[in-house]
Formats: C-alpha cells, structure tokens, sequence
C-alpha cells in the first residue's frame, strides 16, 4: 500500500466516523425533540418504557447512551485527520 | 516498532483484558445474581467463592493461550531482532574502521602500481578477506573505478536486500496508543451511565425483581470499567514501549552516524592525502592520484545520505578539489546543500536530481549537463551559471536568481519560476509562460 493509497483509506476512514457520529447524534437529538414535543401537548399521557415512567432522568439517559459513542466517534475522525494533518507536517520539515 | 512487536504486545494485551473481565464476572456473578448459581450437584454444595473460583480456573487455560504465543514471540523473536540490530549498530564503527585502515593501505598500493594495475586482480582475495558483502561490494566497486577487474574474485556474492520487515509505521503506534486511551476513557464514561440508569433514573424498574439495582449498577458497570482499565494499562504500557523504542532508535542512528563520520572523515583525508596543495609530483602521477580519489569519492557517495553528501561536496569545493577531480556522472541525488556556497564550482554533468539546494550559491558554476531534476533550488543564487542542456524538469525555482545565466538548450518543463529573475538570461525564449 502507497503512503497515498493509505492516506486516503484514513481519510475515508475519519469521514465515515464522522458519519456514524453524526447519526448517533441525530438520534440523541430526536429523543431530546420527541421529550420535548410530547412535554409540550395538553393531556398527553405519561411515556411509558416497560414497567417504568419515562421521565427526564431517562431522557438524560438514553441521551447520554446516543450522544456518547457519537462524541467518540467524531472524537476518532478528528484524531485520525489530525495526526495525518501531523505526518504531513513533520514530513516537510 | 516491528510489527512482530505490536503483534506481540496485542497478544498479551487480549489476554490481560480477558482475565479481568472472566475474574470480574466469575467473582462478582453468583454474589450479585445468586438465582444464576447452578442447583444441581457437585455446585450446590459450593459456597459463591469456591465457585466463582472454579469457573476462572477452568477459563483461565484458554485466556492464557494468546498472552502465552505474545510473550514467545516476545522472547524468542523480538529480543532477539533488537539484540542482533544492536550489536551490528555498535559494532558498526568498529568494523568501520579497520575497514577504513584497509582501504587506506590499498590505496598506497595503488599508487605504488599506477596505470600498471592488472596485477592487482589476483590481490583481491586478500583484500576482500574477512569481510561482510556490502563492504566487499565497496572495495570492488573502488577496484573497478581504478580500472581493477575483480568480475572474476570468487567468494563475493551479488548483494542481496533482505526485504526490511514491515514496520509499523510511528503514526500507526501512536494511534493504536491514542486509540486504548479512548476506549478507556469511552468505557469509564458508559460505566459511569451504566450505573446511574440503573440507580437514578427509572429505568432500572424494568429488572426483575429479584435482582438489586444496586448490585445490577454495580455488575453493569463494572464490566465496562475492566475493560477500560485493562485499555488504560494497555495504553500506558504501549506507551512506555513507545518512548523505550525512541530511546534506542536515537541510540542506534548516533552508533550509525558515527559509523558514517568516520567513513567521511576517512575519505577526505584520503583525497587530501592523493591530492596535496602545491603537488610537484609528474602528470602521470598526478593523473593516477585524481583517478584513485575519484575512484574513493565515487565508492564512498552511495554509503552517505543528503547531509553527509553536502557536507562532502561543500568540503571539496572549499579544498578547491572540485576542479581535478571531474564528477561528470557521479550520484549525488538528494544532497543536501542548503545555503552552501558553491560559486565557481564545477558540477557538470553531476546528478542532483532531488537535492536541496534552496538558497545555495551558484554564481559563475558550471553546471552543464547536470541533471537537477525536482531539485529545490528556491532562492537560490545562480547569477551568470552555466545551465546549458541542465534537466531543470520539475525543479523549484521560486525566487531563483538567474540573472545572465545560460539555459540554453536546458529542460525547464513542470520547473517552477514564480518570481524567478531571469533577466539577461540567455536561452529564455524557449521557456513557456
């Protein structure tokens, strides 16, 4: 494999984190808006998730289980386009 | 680091990993799910403890088995890569050397046979006693510049590269690294979320309700922070690997570069020697001393890398040696010769392809001929040079003063002249815009 073959897989690589990060924050975000929007309609009744109520505690929970491995997975993309950006640098010198 | 390294430390890794987590489980299980303990004999008699310990020892067999084939490849591989690289670093100035002092006694040899050399052909066994194939390739490449035919010496096979093993790129190291302490960092995060879903928020009611919450939070979360805490050893070990495998790269390339310093300073001194200041010595001699420091400048250029070569070629332009010895043809790809001042210097026909040349002085030289391909000459001083026929293809020449030279005939094509002075130049019809 060619430094610029490789390159380019890393750089797929970093966008498709980026992706998958992406759509983990989405789906955070739609239980947020989902919370919210419900909160918001009169006589709704409680969200129920099996024997338990879903309450804000939850929501900040299955937030939390969405947006985590999304903050990782950007965290990756970053960390991979950064140390090329490096490699790149340090061959210059 | 080798990869046969990396792969070793993996090995071992997994293996540290699947203890912690297979101990954690085996010893924690039955005490916080007491329903999943087995009723049937011999288990029901078995106190918690005594079973969680059995269920280890009866895994521990197969978790041991990649941790067993890391720590061989460790001993029996890696060990003994870098013992064998180490001693040859060490060693290599030694045998440098008396390598030199060998090549220093041929030379007087030489000199004493002059053009007369035919009969060295039958010395050359002697000479190439005792010595490992790249340097036997040296001294035979020495002996055929002087016109010695040593195509016949028997013993001296072609050299063969070993394929350098694959090495792990620095790069890729240092992400595996950075990689274990994200997943140690990801891992004690989930941990943490683990345990306050189960204990502060509601979600812990859909458990059964045998099990505790409590002791479900503190299962769950416990699982997750062994695996982050065998990632953070991980990351932690790959790290002082990391920094030990610096150290002694540093300390391997210092035993080289003085390997390197000696071959160098052992070649000039030669030249000085075969070419004194003030030599009254006749033509004849005079022609066969040049050819033999020829010989020695042209054996020792392929050894040196991009400094080493300028400091080579600055030196003999300063010694004014440039001027007898022609270098018409003679390798001197990729030196180094940043802001060197080579005014007046005779460079024909020299293969500079890639050298760093950016800022040099080449005022009134004579490079005819030369091949500068890709080589970085921005900034450089070049007023009144001789670059007749010169492949200039692909050179950087931004802001390269080129104030009466002579391009004629010279191949400028993919060369970069952004702000380039090409005033009075001749030959700068042809050039396109």
């Amino acid at each position: 494999m060619t430094p610029a073959s490789r390159n380019l897989w890393i750089e797929l690589a970093a966008c498709g984190a980026f992706l998958i990060g992406l759509i983990f924050f989405l789906v955070a975000g739609y239980y947020t808006a989902m919370f919210t929007i419900h909160g918001m309609l009169p006589n709704e009744p409680p969200i129920q998730v099996g024997k338990a109520v879903f309450g804000r505690r939850d929501l900040l929970v299955a937030v939390l289980s969405a947006s985590v491995p999304g903050a990782a997975a950007v965290a990756a993309a970053w960390g991979l386009l950064r140390s090329l950006l490096a490699e790149e640098e340090s061959g210059d010198e | 680091m080798k990869l046969t390294k990396v792969i070793a430390f993996l090995l071992c890794l997994a293996t540290l990993a699947g203890v912690m987590f297979c101990g954690f489980v085996a010893f924690t299980g039955p005490r916080f799910f007491p329903d999943t303990v087995p009723t049937f004999p011999p288990f029901d008699k078995l106190s918690q403890g005594c079973l969680g310990l059995l269920m280890f020892v009866c895994i521990l067999p197969f978790l041991l088995v990649p941790g067993g084939a890391g720590l061989a490849l460790w001993l029996f591989v890696v060990r003994k890569q870098e013992a064998a690289d180490d001693l040859e670093a060490r060693a290599a100035p030694v045998r440098e050397g008396s390598f030199q002092s060998r090549l220093d006694a041929l030379t007087t040899r030489l000199l004493e046979r002059g053009d007369d050399v035919t009969a060295l052909t039958a010395e050359i066994p002697i000479w190439t006693r005792d010595l490992d194939v790249p340097r036997q390739n040296r001294l035979l490449h020495l002996l055929a510049e002087c016109r010695v035919d040593g195509s016949g010496c028997g013993g001296t096979s072609p050299v063969t590269v070993r394929p350098a093993e694959t090495e792990w790129s620095r790069w890729a190291t240092r992400a595996l690294d950075l990689g274990l302490f994200a997943v140690a960092t990801f891992c004690a995060l989930w941990g943490a979320l683990v345990a306050y879903s189960f204990l502060g928020s509601n979600l812990g009611k859909n458990l059964p309700a045998v099990y505790d919450p409590l002791a479900a939070a503190a299962y769950g979360s416990g699982t997750c922070l062994t695996f982050g805490l065998a990632a953070l050893l991980g990351g932690l070990v790959l790290r002082w690997m990391i920094r030990r495998e610096e150290r002694r790269r540093r300390q391997l390339a210092a035993a080289r570069q003085q390997a390197r310093d000696l071959f160098l300073a052992s070649c000039q001194r030669r030249i000085e020697r075969l070419l004194p200041e003030g030599d009254r010595s006749s033509a004849q001699t005079k022609a066969v001393a040049e050819r033999i420091a020829r010989a020695h400048l042209i054996s020792t250029l392929p050894e040196l890398d991009g400094p080493s070569k300028g400091k080579l070629i600055a030196w003999l332009h300063a010694g004014d040696f440039l001027s007898r010895l022609a270098l018409a043809g003679v390798d001197l790809r990729g030196a180094a010769l940043s802001a060197t001042d080579l005014s007046g210097a005779n460079l024909a026909g020299v293969d500079l392809s890639d050298a760093i040349l950016d800022g040099v002085r080449l005022v009134q030289a004579d490079l005819r001929g030369s091949r500068l391909q890709g080589a970085d000459l921005r900034a450089a001083d070049a007023a009144g040079a001789d670059l007749r026929d010169a492949d200039l293809r692909q050179a950087r020449m931004h802001r390269c003063n080129l104030r009466q030279a002579d391009l004629r005939g010279a191949n400028l094509r993919g060369a970069n002249l952004w702000q380039a002075d090409l005033t009075g130049a001749e030959g700068t019809r042809e050039i396109s815009a």
